[in-house]
């Protein structure tokens, strides 16, 4: 084997080791009964751990300059593998309860992950925009997973509609960027536009592509397709979607405009101002206004790309650290809040997801309502709790690249945002009960909820590890 | 500049026509072929042993009434005969019927034109004469035709798969897409040799392209009537009779081209061997014809999906790696 | 000359065809339509001596996607007129194409083709021709976004068939 191959092959490993796994998974749930078909989400999580163990530390690039594998794609594969494991388990109790329990569901979340490795490590937009089609096509089946239910395959198809369309856009810029700069690799694509950054046609290209890349993180105004896909889809997996999928589109978008468009990275900045004001503004505002607790946490999902885009529109290395560390508290708390919405049940004429539901739950269940009451201080930035950390770090960072009227934007937005969280836990602990609920955390997604919880509170305590872990990212 | 052009045009005229001449008396060996198979005698009274039998049913398609029925859509109803057979006819264009020769001082090229993704553009090009049945029966505005275009573009579209990954092993040993290197690649063995089961799903898939028996779902006279072309009438019921027919001269042209070493044969003249090679798969049709009971529709999915596109895929891979091994 | 002519005839039934795909009423007349637009654009393909992309479009869009999307609309059949015409759409739809049109015009002229260089194909190494300089790419340089395509579509089979299967 030759040194260059040698390379190559242990660039793409742990992609190559995730497909491995996940043609395995497929096995596994052909040879599970109907009764064991959650076996496949334990497998799953097991074959995510164990890729986690065995991934090679970076950097290494291979294949021409097209695939990265460093620190940056191994922080945003364990933002991935956090996300699956605590979907996994929290959506088990959740899906078989709405009889929809299959292998499939582990097995396409699976698959996803590996188009998020590909996106986040991709140092090719050819690459990258694979893996998007990969990510996105897994997400627009799990969105139209539960097929009985009408908002469900609204969800499916609404996503699948508004998620070609902006990969519509997206390719449409990238032809301008590949007819201009004659690459696709994001190093010659730097190196083309240094000194051209003034053309018309990398401006149009780069406009196109970065909208496209909006829309997959769900910014303001390219949202529209969010709170409808998030409030449709299976809760737990909802929890998901507006997680990984962010994760991966942050991730590769920092590498993007870190990368490729370094050159011209200074124009770009009032377009991510813009798209982060908005964002953060019109989340919170909108979420005010909402009475369902699913509806709610999809416009603060939105709310809190909005935060995250504040560390894009700083464009140095802290900024960039801050989003991976903010997506990674992210990723825990509010699959944890998402798990806990899954299972509350409402037996009066309401959803179950309404407001209402949760009146009085800290007495039929303390447990899970104490873990909602940190997921939602937490979501709401209340120290000592790990939303805290993440935002804080998102502001100091652009605090630090002088953007101070932003940081106090932001700090404005939090401090607006408080009330529709609050609102939930006043609900759960002050009112009383008006409809029938029922509550019961069973084994997996007690685990679930209480890893989110834990982590929510250790984090917030101990952020050392966690800023230590990617403090040395650099892309 | 002129001479060239001149050249394609006459080659082009001498195949349409062939063709042409060659669907009419394929008719005619149906007829006979069939007939002998069922101990009956076939046509007879037309000239002798009726083999003026093919030029008076053109002459009564030509003269009877072209009837467009009331409802249809007009325009669509005109194409969908067309979209049937010019397909079929272009599809000859990148077929290599002998070696090139050499004659008056010339050297002749006994094709219209060599590409260098001649599969493909075979392939390309046949697909799309899916077309002309779709639209037919949409345009039919009749039950009976829509159900018949349905079924069968849901069969070309399943069969078209197996069809292309059982011709991709041949290219495989051969190296090259263009079927003249394809030919002459098979200088020492046919194709059909190694490429066995290819053959084989290739022939079946093929008889489901052409929408013949035992998959003749599409025109099912007992259940559908006759299926897409129901409505149709005279000079356009013609068209689609003669597409249908040149689309099966098509595909065995190509079986002859990728499995049966096109024109290469000991002996006799290259054009002959050509000739006979693919007078051959003809008969395999008629044979067939004559001898299988129709399929459900469920079965033939099921055939294409579940047992010839596994096979074909199988195949290749064993095909690659052997190759793979060899070179 | 001969390939200046052949180029008009392509680029303007293009054209004509993508606006006719637009200005149908009749979903399947548009489908029609649409067949012509590969056509054309697989001629000028063909020019620009991309004869297996060229290949490829018609065998795969036109052969197999276009047919797919005619299966769906004849089942559905929604009757011409079905449609509700909204004229503030069209508007909405020229408005942005015209912004797309300078759009593109901008950038082909600003980037200097029309007064250095030619459009053209490159010419190909020895013993090379189309297919095999595209096969050689795509299993050398592109060889990671190949196999990743692959992926791709087994998870787009196995969710098909999770969403379509009955149970």
């Amino acid at each position: 084997m030759t040194p260059q191959l040698f390379n190559d092959i242990i660039t793409v490993y742990p992609e190559i080791l995730m497909t491995i796994f996940a043609l395995v998974l497929i096995v596994i749930d052909v040879v599970a009964g109907d009764k064991m078909k959650a076996s496949v989400g334990y497998f799953g999580i097991a074959f995510v751990a164990l890729v986690a163990l065995l991934s090679p530390a970076g950097p290494f690039i291979g294949f021409n300059n097209m695939l990265i594998w460093d620190n940056f794609s191994y922080v945003f594969f364990l933002i991935f593998a956090m996300a699956y494991t605590l979907t996994t388990l929290g959506s088990i109790d959740y899906l078989r309860d709405k009889n929809m329990l299959k292998g499939e569901i582990y097995i396409v979340m699976f698959f996803s992950l590996i188009g998020m490795m590909f996106m986040v490590s991709a140092n090719d937009l050819t690459i990258f925009y694979v893996g998007l089609e990969t990510m996105a096509i897994s997400m627009y089946v799990l969105a139209g997973f539960n097929k009985h239910c009408l908002k469900s395959n609204e969800a499916g198809v609404k996503y699948f509609l508004m998620g070609a369309f902006s990969s519509g856009l997206f390719l449409y810029g990238l032809t301008f960027i590949y007819g201009l700069t004659g690459s696709l690799t994001y190093t010659d694509i730097a190196a083309a536009i240094q000194g051209n950054t003034g053309s018309l046609g990398i401006k149009f290209g780069l406009l196109l592509m970065l909208v496209g890349f909006a829309f997959k993180i769900s910014a303001v105004p390219f949202h529209m397709w969010a709170p409808d896909v998030y409030t449709g889809s299976p809760t737990p997996i909802a929890g998901f979607m507006t997680v990984a999928p962010k994760a991966a589109a942050f991730g590769a978008l920092i590498r993007f405009t870190w990368v490729a468009i370094a050159p011209a990275s200074e124009q770009w900045t009032l377009f991510f101002t813009i798209l982060a004001v908005l964002t953060m503004t019109y989340g919170n505002l909108v979420a005010l206004a909402q009475d369902n607790v699913k509806r709610m946490l999809a416009y603060s999902a939105i709310a809190h790309a909005g935060y995250m885009l504040i560390g894009l529109v700083t464009m140095t290395p802290e900024g960039f650290r801050a989003i991976t560390i903010y997506m990674l508290i992210y990723s825990f708390m509010n699959i944890g809040a998402f798990t806990i919405i899954g299972l509350l049940k409402n037996k009066g004429m309401i959803d179950d997801e309404r407001i209402e539901s949760f009146a009085g739950l800290s007495k039929k269940n303390p447990l899970a309502s104490l873990a909602m009451l940190l997921f939602m201080f937490s979501l709401a930035g209340i120290p000592p709790l790990a939303g805290f950390v993440g935002k804080f770090y998102i502001f100091i960072a652009a605090i630090k690249a002088e953007i101070y009227w932003l940081a106090i934007v932001g700090v404005l937005n939090s401090a607006l945002a408080c009330y529709y969280y609050m609102r939930v836990t006043i609900f759960m602990y002050f009112k009383e009960p008006e409809y029938e609920t029922e509550l019961t955390l069973k084994a997996p997604s007690f685990v679930a909820t209480f890893i989110a919880a834990v982590l929510v509170v250790l984090v917030g305590f101990f952020p050392s590890f966690f800023v230590n872990l990617v403090s040395s990212l650099t892309v | 500049m002129l001479l060239p052009i001149v050249f394609t045009i006459i080659k082009i005229l001498i195949i349409v026509t062939v063709i042409l001449l060659a669907v009419a008396y394929m008719t005619y060996a149906e007829r006979k072929v069939i007939g002998a198979m069922q101990v009956r005698l076939g046509p007879t009274h037309t000239g002798p042993y009726g083999l003026l039998q093919p030029i008076a049913d053109a002459v009564k398609l030509i003269a009877k009434e072209d009837l467009t029925p009331d409802m249809v859509d007009r325009p669509v109803f005109i194409i969908a005969p067309l979209l049937t057979m010019v397909p079929a006819l272009a599809g000859f264009a990148v077929i290599p019927f002998a070696d090139n020769f050499t004659m008056f001082g010339m050297e002749i090229k006994p094709y219209i034109t060599d590409l260098n993704i001649g599969l493909l553009y075979v392939l390309a090009i046949s697909s799309v004469g899916t077309y002309g049945v779709i639209m037919s029966g949409w345009a039919s505005n009749s039950k009976y035709a829509l159900l018949g275009s349905l079924r069968s573009s849901a069969q070309v579209l399943s069969y078209e798969t197996a069809m292309g990954l059982s011709l991709v092993a041949p290219v495989l040993l051969a190296g090259s897409l263009s079927l003249r290197e394809i030919t002459l690649a098979q200088a020492g063995m046919w194709f059909v040799v190694p490429q066995i089961v290819a053959f084989v799903v290739y022939v079946i898939a093929a008889v489901a392209e052409t929408n013949r028996a035992p998959f003749d779902l599409a025109e099912a006279e007992t259940e559908i009537v006759a299926g897409f072309h129901v409505e149709y009438s005279s000079m356009k019921f013609a068209l689609f009779f003669l597409g249908e027919y040149a689309n099966m001269y098509l595909v065995s042209t190509i079986a002859t081209v990728m499995f049966l070493g096109g024109w290469n044969g000991p002996l006799l003249p290259p054009l002959v061997w050509f000739v006979i090679k693919v007078l051959f798969i003809m008969f395999i049709f008629l044979w067939l014809r004559a001898t299988l009971p129709r399929l459900r529709f469920d079965q033939l999915m099921s055939l294409g999906w579940k047992v010839l596109i596994p096979i074909a895929l199988a195949n290749l891979m064993i095909t690659a790696i052997v190759v793979h091994i060899v070179r | 000359m001969m390939a200046q002519v052949a180029f008009y005839i392509l680029a303007v039934l293009a054209v004509v065809s993508a606006l006719g795909v637009i200005t149908r009423e009749n979903p399947v007349h548009s489908a029609l339509w649409m067949l012509l637009t590969f056509f054309s654009v697989a001629g000028i393909f063909v020019q620009l001596g991309a004869e297996f992309v060229a290949a490829i479009q018609v065998l795969v869009y036109a052969g197999a996607i276009l047919v797919l999307y005619l299966f769906v609309v004849m089942l559905l059949n929604p009757r011409a007129g079905g449609f509700i015409r909204m004229p503030a759409k069209y508007i909405i739809g020229s408005a942005v194409s015209i912004v797309v049109f300078f759009q593109i015009a901008i950038t082909v002229w600003s980037s200097g083709i029309f007064k250095n260089g030619t459009i053209g194909p490159l010419p190909y190494a020895e013993g090379m021709n189309n297919v095999r300089a595209y096969g050689n790419v795509l299993f050398t340089k592109y060889l990671v976004p190949f196999e990743i395509a692959s992926l791709l579509l087994l998870v787009a089979m196995i969710g098909a068939i999770v969403i379509a299967r009955k149970d």
